[in-house]
């Protein structure tokens, strides 16, 4: 049974049919507080003002959304299922902003604050679990060599591996962003980070390239391959995981090969059989 | 925990469970005619965890200066002896700060 957190509704919505009037309105009244702290945070964070940015506003469509769509027969607590979703519509009110475009013009002076804001909204897109409060999961190695996901909730080491993925993907947006591959001190780092990626297996690569380089969405490329989107989003979570090792113990050399998992097995069969180079293999070793 | 059985012979009546108390470990059944309860089981093997999205450390009001200050931490470890310009290591912390920053609700303010 879901225990409700630290000031959320405890009302018991069963009786309830999903998309009445009644229920839209007391889902609306009871959650308006904490669809508002979400605007807030985002604003915060971005240094924006929730009102006058429009953020508020974000928010409250998204709630009045998911009030008319939220299905209590289904179980799922209306805050699990809304979160995502109202952070989204905050974080998209956010970039329509006035304060947003004016900062994003040349010699606006915040240029380097703009980056970073640029840069986190696309970790959001990455990493969709911060949208609901979660730092991704820390990837574990049990006493069987099996890989696990940790739900270590109040674990330093649980929180230290997944900043390592963070940073580690951020650093992927960075390098490839057309701020730094026009900067030219940037290319020394940019030609050693490609040769690094050229070492992973095809598919990896691929991946990387489609989601980093081309700024292709998970689901997307899921699609383009004809596979489930959590496939994807799995094996990303384990190539950044593995990299976040890798980049940051280069001279330890007991972390090998990473492994396709089971749901990309057959696709980088098929590319092998048909000695495909992945993406930065063909810009390391050109035809 | 499996115990062997031997020379059962014939036992009248061994076609219904009515319930089982403790199960450890279950690997293959046969055939099974009538299950009334079973109270407890201890392990199921061969589950996978491909196809559900794990999650990590929720992100609270009350952690979250630990996980910035984690952010910085981790940051000067990965960048350390690696040529990457120190604004854009700067613009990556920054990033990752503004992420965690936007992603922490306050108790309803």
């Amino acid at each position: 049974m879901a225990v409700a957190k630290k000031g959320e509704p405890t009302t018991d919505y069963s009786a309830y049919t999903a998309g009445a009037e009644n229920l839209i309105e007391l889902l609306v009244q009871e959650n308006v507080g904490w669809a508002t702290s979400i605007a807030k945070a985002v604003a915060r964070a971005w240094n924006l003002d929730w009102q006058l940015d429009g953020l508020d506003g974000g928010a409250y469509e998204a709630l009045l959304f998911c009030a008319r769509r939220f299905d209590p027969t289904l179980g799922i607590p209306f805050r699990g299922y809304a979160r995502r979703r109202i952070h989204e519509s905050c974080t998209e009110e956010a970039r329509k902003s006035k304060a947003w475009q004016q900062s994003t013009g040349a010699g606006s002076g915040d240029e380097d604050e703009q980056e970073a804001r640029e840069l986190s909204a696309r970790i959001f897109d990455l990493f969709p679990e911060l949208r609901d409060g979660f730092l991704p999961a820390a990837i574990t190695t049990s006493a069987e060599g099996k890989e696990e996901s940790s739900d270590m909730a109040s674990d330093a080491g649980g929180i230290k591996s997944s900043i390592k993925q963070l940073l580690t993907g951020a650093s992927l947006i960075s390098a490839f962003s057309e701020s730094t591959t026009n900067n030219q001190e940037n290319i020394v780092d940019n030609k050693r980070m490609i040769e690094f990626l050229a070492t992973l297996e095809p598919i990896h690569q691929d991946i990387i390239s489609a989601i980093y380089y081309q700024g292709q969405s998970m689901r997307a490329l899921a699609e383009a391959w004809e596979l489930d989107d959590l496939s994807i989003v799995r094996e990303h979570k384990e190539i950044i995981d593995y990299l976040s090792k890798k980049l940051g113990n280069e001279k330890t050399p007991a972390i090998g090969q990473l492994k396709v998992r089971r749901g990309l097995r057959t696709k980088s069969i098929d590319m092998k059989r048909k000695k495909e180079l992945g993406f930065f293999s063909k810009i390391v070793e050109p035809a | 925990m499996t115990k062997k059985i031997s020379e059962t012979g014939n036992i009248a009546g061994a076609s219904k469970v009515d319930s089982v108390s403790s199960l450890e470990q279950l690997e293959k059944i046969d055939k099974l005619r009538e299950l009334t309860g079973i109270s407890s089981v201890g392990r199921i093997s061969g589950l996978s965890s491909e196809g559900i999205a794990p999650v990590g450390t929720r992100i609270t009001s009350e952690n979250q200066q630990e996980v910035i200050e984690a952010i910085d931490k981790e940051a000067k470890k990965l960048f350390e002896g690696k040529r990457i310009p120190r604004q854009r290591q700067k613009t990556i912390t920054d990033a990752i700060k503004m992420a965690v920053m936007a992603a922490t609700i306050k108790d309803e303010e």
